[in-house]
């Protein structure tokens, strides 16, 4: 204990607390102040209701992140991907873009604040306010201290609220994404850009062969069964009908040199 | 590390305060770092997710293309069994030797080689990612709120008039103030060894792809990039393959138009006809040494192939992937590939699957083993019968299924039946063989 030196008696001024609250007496401050009792009681209340609202804000602010990165894993890996999907509609509107650094700019604020006020709050330093001699002086105190946490827990729950507007704002803009990727045939999973990159190159290159195909006269129906394509895709892809398909100018238009060159040979 | 109380002792309360002060910074900046260290952990680990993704996916697509072409041949007797044990498990080596066998096929760059091998460490990565101790330590934040504790003691003592004060405040929170740093620096030595670990596996396969020397961002968009690329390349290369396979299995034309029409090299088309041969062996009921001994392979790559088609059937036959990938330890990518690419195979024949006509000569063009189509054709009768208002129970019985199993086929037949209200009411129903086939339905309800 040497280290304290200047505490020295400080503890003698106190007034000894050996009476139990339950049973009023006349060397307590609470026989003669009863609304102190109602008043500690209220600040106890008070300051669970405020870690309650400041863990309700924690928790708010983890889901606020998880669905921000949600909607921009969603989004940033279609925009990048080079595939044929409309990413125009997976950008967000300035008025979010908006909201979402006001609600970054409230964490910080509420952070802030609640450091300073925590000195109220059950870190330890709960007896602090019982040591006051003056009933009077322990009366503001407490008053002082209910107007802090009421000020801080609503603090808190105005924050939530703006939160989870924000989220329900990204939200909202991820299922219109979501919307927009299922109106495209594209299912939302986390291998969707995976998926559709091999769907749309194994597309590529079976129109590329039907190409080659239809390119030295094979029949359309034939070309259909080994390829997969509907007649109607098949037409959608290259439309070119039966009779000019092996005409110069398709041939010109369908096939590599090299292919040409062996078409020439096969023809002799 | 507890905070050093013997630095105030004696002190009058100006220097008091200023320790005080030095302390409170030191615990803000505590504060910040563990934030700073809490967003890098986020990034870091949603990184390693993209990662393993674009990776896993590379993976499964090699390993669909190697069930098209024949496995590596024997060099050596070690040597072949070892390169047959590491087919499947070893990405690498399929995607470097494997495939190699086959000249064309691959068109995987070095980079995204070295990255397909990373697969089990990215799998660890992942694992770690989605561990209760990392999301419990990313989702609360508990050492930012015992710091921000620890801040607002040392605060009240700073805002106190006289050191006597100071003093007498901090001795009643010692104990508290210290337990509140000594759990924040435990907090933060998790979170920081979680990151050090995401971020430095992130930094190692950056680098093995050649990406080291750009900036985290760009090379984090190269990586993405460089193997969606892989993808586009390897699902052509499957799709060109597959092609080949449908072309060998029709038989009309010479190797060297297939090659010409679908743009691989005639080494890809001699190989797939290979194993097309050994595979129609197997069909047919010959034994791997039989199949061995008329074509050009050893026991080792036939017994590969075996596996394949066996996984065939049992997909064609309606087993669970999961379960036919255990028992013939290969990948579920390839039963579930197999299953999907050889179904729609089926369609002009489902009539006669369904009434078991001329199985035989439908295995032998398909190649689906006849005992896999009687499987198929027995689930399709038993369909056709719960349809028809049958009892489940004696369903099950005549075909030697649970009620259990039977009631999920009743299931999936009402699920069916709307489907294919959905399609007449909406004009799509164009060609019944192709819906009943999608359904795995008989054609009795497509109808």
């Amino acid at each position: 204990m040497s280290f304290f030196k200047d505490v020295g008696n400080f503890f003698s001024k106190e007034i000894p607390k050996f009476v139990t609250e339950t049973v009023p007496s006349v060397f307590e401050k609470e026989t003669y102040a009863p609304d102190l009792v109602e008043g500690r009681k209220e600040v106890e209340r008070l300051k669970k209701a405020v870690e309650a609202s400041r863990d309700r804000f924690f928790e708010e602010q983890a889901q606020l992140a998880k669905a921000q990165s949600r909607f921009e894993n969603l989004t940033e890996q279609f925009a990048n991907a080079g595939l044929s999907v409309d990413t125009s509609r997976f950008t967000v509107s300035p008025s979010l873009i908006k909201e979402l650094s006001e609600s970054q700019r409230t964490v910080r604020d509420i952070m802030q604040a609640y450091r300073t006020v925590t000195n109220v709050m059950s870190l330890g330093l709960t007896e602090l306010i019982y040591i006051h001699a003056d009933i009077k002086e322990e009366r503001e105190t407490l008053k002082r201290q209910i107007k802090i946490l009421k000020g801080t827990r609503s603090r808190f729950d105005q924050g939530t609220d703006q939160l989870i507007r924000v989220r329900k704002a990204i939200e909202a803009e991820t299922v219109r994404a979501v919307e927009a990727l299922k109106a495209a045939g594209i299912e939302d999973s986390v291998s969707a850009v995976s998926e559709l990159t091999a769907a749309e190159a194994q597309v590529a290159a079976r129109q590329q062969m039907a190409a080659r195909l239809l390119g030295i006269g094979t029949e359309i129906s034939a070309i259909t069964d080994l390829i997969g394509f509907s007649e109607t895709e098949l037409a959608a892809i290259h439309p070119i009908l039966p009779e000019e398909e092996t005409s110069p100018e398709a041939i010109d238009r369908l096939m590599t040199e090299e292919e040409k060159a062996i078409l020439q040979e096969a023809n002799g | 590390m507890g905070i050093d109380f013997d630095v105030f002792a004696g002190l009058k309360t100006d220097d008091l305060k200023a320790e005080l002060a030095v302390m409170r910074e030191d615990l803000m900046g505590r504060q910040t770092s563990y934030a700073e260290e809490m967003f890098e952990l986020e990034t870091a680990v949603n990184d390693l997710k993209k990662m393993e993704e674009k990776t896993t996916f590379v993976v499964t697509q090699l390993e669909q293309i190697a069930v098209l072409t024949t496995p590596p041949p024997k060099s050596g007797a070690e040597e072949a069994s070892d390169a047959l044990d590491r087919y499947f498990t070893d990405p690498v080596f399929l995607a470097s030797t494997g495939l190699g066998a086959v000249g064309g096929v691959v068109v995987l760059s070095k980079p995204v080689i070295k990255l397909i091998g990373m697969v089990p460490k990215l799998g660890k990565a992942t694992k770690l990612a989605n561990s209760s101790k990392f999301l419990k330590v990313m989702k609360l934040g508990k050492g930012t709120l015992l710091l921000g504790a620890a801040i607002a003691i040392v605060e009240l003592a700073v805002g106190m008039i006289s050191s006597q004060e100071i003093n007498k405040q901090l001795r009643k929170d010692k104990a508290e103030l210290n337990r509140l740093t000594r759990e924040a620096d435990k907090e933060i030595g998790e979170l920081s060894k979680a990151t050090t670990q995401a971020k430095g596996l992130v930094t190692s396969l950056l680098k093995d792809a050649g990406l080291g020397d750009l900036a985290h961002g760009q090379a984090m968009e190269s990586y993405v990039r460089m193997m969606n690329e892989a993808i586009g390349a390897l699902s052509a290369q499957k799709a060109k393959v597959r092609m080949v396979r449908k072309m060998v299995m029709h038989g009309a034309m010479t190797a060297a138009d297939i090659a010409s029409i679908t743009g691989v090299d005639e080494t890809v088309v001699e190989s797939v006809s290979q194993r097309v041969a050994v595979e129609r062996a197997l069909v047919s009921g010959k034994t791997v040494v039989e199949a061995a001994r008329d074509s050009l392979l050893d026991d080792a790559q036939i017994i590969e192939i075996d596996k394949t088609v066996r996984a065939r059937n049992e997909a064609i036959a309606g087993e669970p992937a999961e379960s036919v990938a255990m028992l013939l330890d290969v990948p579920v990518s390839v039963v579930l590939s197999e299953g999907e690419e050889n179904l729609p195979v089926l369609e002009p024949f489902w009539g006669h699957i369904e009434k078991a006509e001329n199985l035989d000569a439908i295995s032998e063009k398909v190649l689906i083993s006849a005992d896999a189509l009687a499987r198929l054709s027995a689930e399709l009768q038993s369909k056709a019968a719960l349809a028809a208002g049958d009892d489940p129970a004696a369903v099950g019985q005549a075909h030697g299924h649970s009620i259990e199993h039977v009631g999920e086929w009743a299931v999936e037949i009402a699920d069916a039946r709307t489907r294919i209200a959905i399609l007449k009411r909406d004009a799509k129903l164009r060609k019944l063989e192709k819906t009943a086939v999608q359904l795995r339905m008989p054609l009795s309800i497509a109808a």
